[in-house]
């Protein structure tokens, strides 16, 4: 299981001073819906730590690469649904922080169709590392503001804790598919955005549920209700908006969280 | 070429009328083969080493695959019309040697029969000092099939699906020692032998790439058939004139020191299962093959399940499909009690909540007096509704359980004539 710590390390962190980012690819919009996958770096206090970045990179390699997976496979269901492509950023891209996301930034990358961009950071020599995910579409739809969050990965200091440091990554899969959900709704397809809202909504309560459970982080878990419940209101949006207003029957099964 | 083909598979179907099962090691991944006339074809990639600091492939590790090959075919023997592939690495750097790209080889050289089903196993390989880091990936599918399941009542029918088709397991982790161990499994399991036992001198099994000995190269696809076995030995038999002999034994139970190699990858027993799950899906068997065929597949999955604690979503998947066996098979409870524990697993799934509310109908409908709670299935299906829309096949079933409670073919319901009336009334609405 992942271990989601939100500690003074962010703060730490988010107190750099952004700067701009370069670009992650010359591949321009054709209607696709892009997620972008920085290369994994070390934060910039840290040094000699290529064992935890090899960890931090073999991490996110994998889970994209399931995510992937599932992309295909939803078109492969649903061939009307529009195409999610994951994109390798140019390594000269280096996004470290939640700041160097700045509005302007998120703007350019959301009118490229960027819905999703996920990045690595290894933070110090103790082998704590993170895994941000910038989530365009969402800030653009004010879910929140920013919809920008990270979450620690310890990368191990035994084989067993590696181990667990390579597992699946639920978060990334329910931010992708709220995130997918967000700009069907801001492309007005409002059907679909409803029932990706719901599936995200779900995945991200099932997450939210595990770390209450597990009472490891109370920060991650109230951001993580926020933008639950923006979710589903922006899903209730859209079921007004295809003329299906939310009803008991079109109750999206949220696990209940206290 | 086409006549070429078609004389490949009757060859092979011939064959295959005289051995239930088959397998191929050392075969050419840019070159792939398989068995068109088994019933299931599973095919193991070399194991992909993971990507170096500039995102390029640094390699392949290909013994693992090998002994995941041999370890699988051994366990599917109860399935009858079975066959394992192990595919080695590319000669050369090409990006062709990956699950999308050796699927479309097999089926573009008529590799794979329509109907027939096709398993595909990759994975990487991620090493840091002494320890090993393993990731396995499996697809599945049946050639030109839809992997649909029909409920049929008596002239109406529901229909649902499985939830994935992709599966990608938890990473495991083997230390210098245990590799080791591997290494020492696969030089025992890499050899033919006279007699099964490991004192019998043998012969290294031909490769695509050996070095050719006595200006004679070995044959590119190493076909065989398995004709006999005794405990974790194969006697195998080539279908090629082209290498020495007749054929011999094979160690084919894979161990690490003196633990079965299941224990440190679980994803083994998930991959006998899902075997057993697509043969299931395809054949009219007779009633003590369909239960033989369901013992064992439950036997996989539920060690596999046994074994893994992280991963929840594989795990639904592991009581889904043989929840969806059970149905297939029309035994027991049609998969509902494996349907109940795996919805909680995966939440998300809409194809799990609506195979869980067609279960629930048909079940109750093959064992008439069952009552079935009507209020849960409704919700069942406009759950998984909510969840993909209404292109789903629940809103379809929906409908049909209605039109079922109201005709009297689904009783005890606990829904009274005025709210099927109701429901009815507010689909037509729709």
């Amino acid at each position: 299981m992942i271990k989601y710590a939100f500690t003074g390390l962010l703060a730490l962190f988010a107190t750099s001073v952004a700067t701009a980012l370069n670009p992650c690819t010359t591949q321009t919009d054709s209607g696709n819906y892009m997620i972008y996958v920085d290369p994994v770096t070390l934060s910039s206090a840290a040094a000699n730590q290529g064992v935890f970045l090899d960890r931090l990179r073999f991490a996110v390699e994998t889970n994209v690469q399931e995510l992937r997976q599932k992309l295909v496979e939803d078109r492969s269901r649903v061939p009307a649904m529009p195409q999610v492509v994951v994109i390798t950023c140019a390594s000269q891209r280096k996004p470290q922080q939640r700041t160097d996301f700045t509005k302007t930034e998120l703007k350019t990358l959301d009118q490229f169709g960027v819905v999703l961009e996920l990045w690595g950071l290894v933070l110090d020599t103790s082998g704590n590392g993170q895994v941000g995910y910038a989530l365009v579409s969402a800030t653009s739809q004010k879910l929140a503001n920013p919809a920008i969050y990270t979450v620690n990965r310890v990368l191990g200091s035994n084989p067993e804790s590696v181990q667990k440091a390579f597992s699946k990554d639920p978060v990334l899969v329910a931010y992708a598919t709220i995130a997918v959900g967000t700009r069907m709704f801001q492309n007005s397809d409002f059907s679909s955005a409803s029932s990706y809202l719901c599936t995200g909504a779900v995945k991200l309560s099932k997450v939210v549920a595990g770390v209450q459970k597990a009472n490891t982080d109370l920060i991650f878990v109230t951001e993580q209700k926020t933008l639950l419940s923006a979710t589903l209101d922006l899903r209730n949006k859209a079921l007004q908006a295809a003329g299906t207003p939310p009803s008991p029957q079109s109750t999206c099964p949220v696990e209940k969280t206290q | 070429m086409k006549i070429m083909n078609a004389f490949v598979i009757v060859l092979l179907l011939a064959s295959l009328a005289r051995f239930g099962y088959a397998g191929a090691m050392h075969v050419d991944c840019l070159n792939p083969i398989a068995y068109p006339a088994a019933a299931i074809n599973v095919v193991f990639l070399p194991f992909e080493l993971a990507s170096d600091a500039a995102g390029k492939k640094a390699g392949y590790f290909a013994e693992l695959s090998l002994l995941m090959q041999l370890d699988t075919l051994l366990h599917l023997l109860p399935y009858g019309s079975v066959a394992a592939v192990q595919l080695d690495p590319p000669s050369y750097n090409s990006g062709g040697c990956n699950a999308e790209e050796v699927t479309r080889r097999l089926f573009e050289r008529g590799q794979i029969m329509t109907n027939r089903g096709l398993i595909i196993v990759s994975g990487i390989l991620y090493q840091e000092g002494n320890d090993y880091y393993v990731k396995t990936f499996a697809t599945y599918q049946r050639r030109g099939a839809s992997e649909q399941i029909k409920f049929p009542l008596e002239g109406l029918a529901l229909f649902a699906n499985p939830s994935r088709q992709n599966v990608s397991f938890e990473s495991r982790h083997l230390t210098r020692d245990q590799l080791h161990q591997l290494e020492e499994a696969y030089q025992k399991a890499n050899v033919i032998r006279p007699e099964p036992s490991l004192d019998a001198p043998g012969t290294p099994l031909p490769s695509p790439f050996a070095k050719c000995s006595n200006g004679k190269c070995a044959a590119a696809n190493p076909r065989y058939s398995v004709v006999e076995q005794r405990g974790q030995w194969f006697r195998i038999e080539w279908f090629s004139s082209d290498y020495d002999g007749h054929g011999g034994w094979i160690l084919a139970g894979a161990e690490l020191g003196t633990e079965h190699l299941e224990n440190f990858m679980p994803e083994l027993y998930f991959i006998q299962g899902l075997a057993g799950y697509v043969v299931s899906r395809m054949q009219a068997q007779n009633p003590s093959e369909s239960l033989q065929t369901l013992q064992t597949l439950s036997e996989q999955f539920a060690s596999y399940i046994d074994r893994e604690k992280e991963d929840d979503e594989t795990e639904a998947l592991a009581y889904e499909l043989r929840g969806i066996a059970t149905a297939a098979l029309q035994q027991s409870d049609s998969g509902v009690a494996d349907f109940n524990k795996a919805v909680p697993l995966d939440p998300s799934s809409a194809d799990l909540r609506n195979l869980l509310a067609c279960a629930q109908i048909w079940n109750a409908w093959r064992k008439k007096s069952s009552a079935i709670d009507g209020k849960a299935v409704i919700k069942g299906f406009h759950s998984a509704l909510a969840l993909s829309g209404e292109k789903h096949p629940a809103a379809t079933n929906l409908s049909v359980f209605y039109q079922a409670a109201q005709e009297r073919i689904v009783t005890n319901t606990g829904l009274s004539p005025e709210e099927i009336k109701a429901g009815i009334t507010a689909i037509k609405r729709q």
